[in-house]
């Protein structure tokens, strides 16, 4: 909850279009932990997490003019940055991820949380941009497909079976790496 | 592996998300500074702009100047308006 002391998001955001960058700035610091985490959901490289961090911000300050009080900045901020990362992965190449695979499923075993991370962001790393795009937010940033449908102009039914092939295919990376 | 184990990974990759705290830190500053340099470019006309008004300048005075000119200080081709009497002359024999 917010003290007069400290603005709501609407408050922020008018203040912001008035030209108050400090306002804007204290958005910045309300929400980056959420930014930075779905971009690191889809990168590696601390640098890139930044960079899309920044990218997702400014575009965001480009935009305020067209948020709608009433509406939870949250989610606005949101719809941004699933487009930001969208665009990420489809101009950067599939890489391979920085711990084997052969690795990672050993590690299924041990059933730790960090080296089920590791694995799936693994298994992740290998499937198409859209089909990773939808897993992650639907799967571990708790993203609904209404959401998801929303912010990137996909149908819900399209963002359904995308989710459906994307999960087929993780699970048959993960099977033949098992094996 | 199936769909179960599947979800069991997946919660656990959730519930365990990558630690950003200190590529959090002074994330404001960082943004700041970017949104001062966002502001400087915006604040004038882009570079590609400027220089291209810079050079299509004077091109756009000239044409502008021929448009603007009297007609009779327009080049008079010397055979514009003495047609009909070169053709009078020529069949009366008269520039023969």
């Amino acid at each position: 909850m917010n003290g007069p002391a400290d603005p709501d998001d609407e408050t922020l955001v008018a203040s912001a279009l008035r030209g108050d960058d400090q306002a804007f700035a204290v958005l910045a610091g309300r929400h980056k932990r959420k930014i930075f985490g779905m971009a690191a959901r889809f990168f590696d490289n601390p640098s890139d997490r930044e960079d899309l961090a920044q990218e997702v911000f400014i575009k965001a300050w480009r935009a305020l003019g067209t948020y709608r009080a009433g509406a939870p900045f949250e989610h606005w901020l949101s719809r941004i940055a699933i487009r930001a990362c969208y665009d990420a992965l489809r101009k950067s190449r599939r890489q391979p991820p920085t711990a084997p695979i052969e690795a990672a499923a050993a590690a299924l075993s041990e059933t730790t949380n960090a080296s089920a991370r590791d694995l799936i962001h693994s298994g992740l790393a290998r499937l198409s941009p859209p089909e990773r795009l939808v897993l992650t937010l639907l799967e571990l940033e708790g993203h609904s497909v209404r959401e998801i449908s929303q912010a990137t102009g996909w149908s819900e039914a399209n963002v359904k079976v995308r989710a459906f092939r994307a999960r087929s295919a993780l699970k048959h990376i993960l099977e033949s790496r098992h094996e | 592996m199936n769909d179960s184990d599947l979800d069991l990974l997946l919660a656990r990759a959730r519930d365990n998300p990558p630690d950003t705290s200190a590529a959090e830190l002074a994330f404001e500053t960082r943004l700041m500074a970017r949104l001062r340099e966002e502001r400087a470019g915006d604040s004038g006309t882009p570079l590609v702009w400027r220089l291209w008004l810079w050079f299509a300048a004077p091109a756009a005075a000239c044409v502008l100047w021929a448009i603007l000119q009297p007609p009779d200080l327009m080049p008079v081709t010397p055979a514009g308006g003495n047609d009909d009497l070169d053709l009078a002359s020529y069949l009366t024999g008269e520039m023969l």
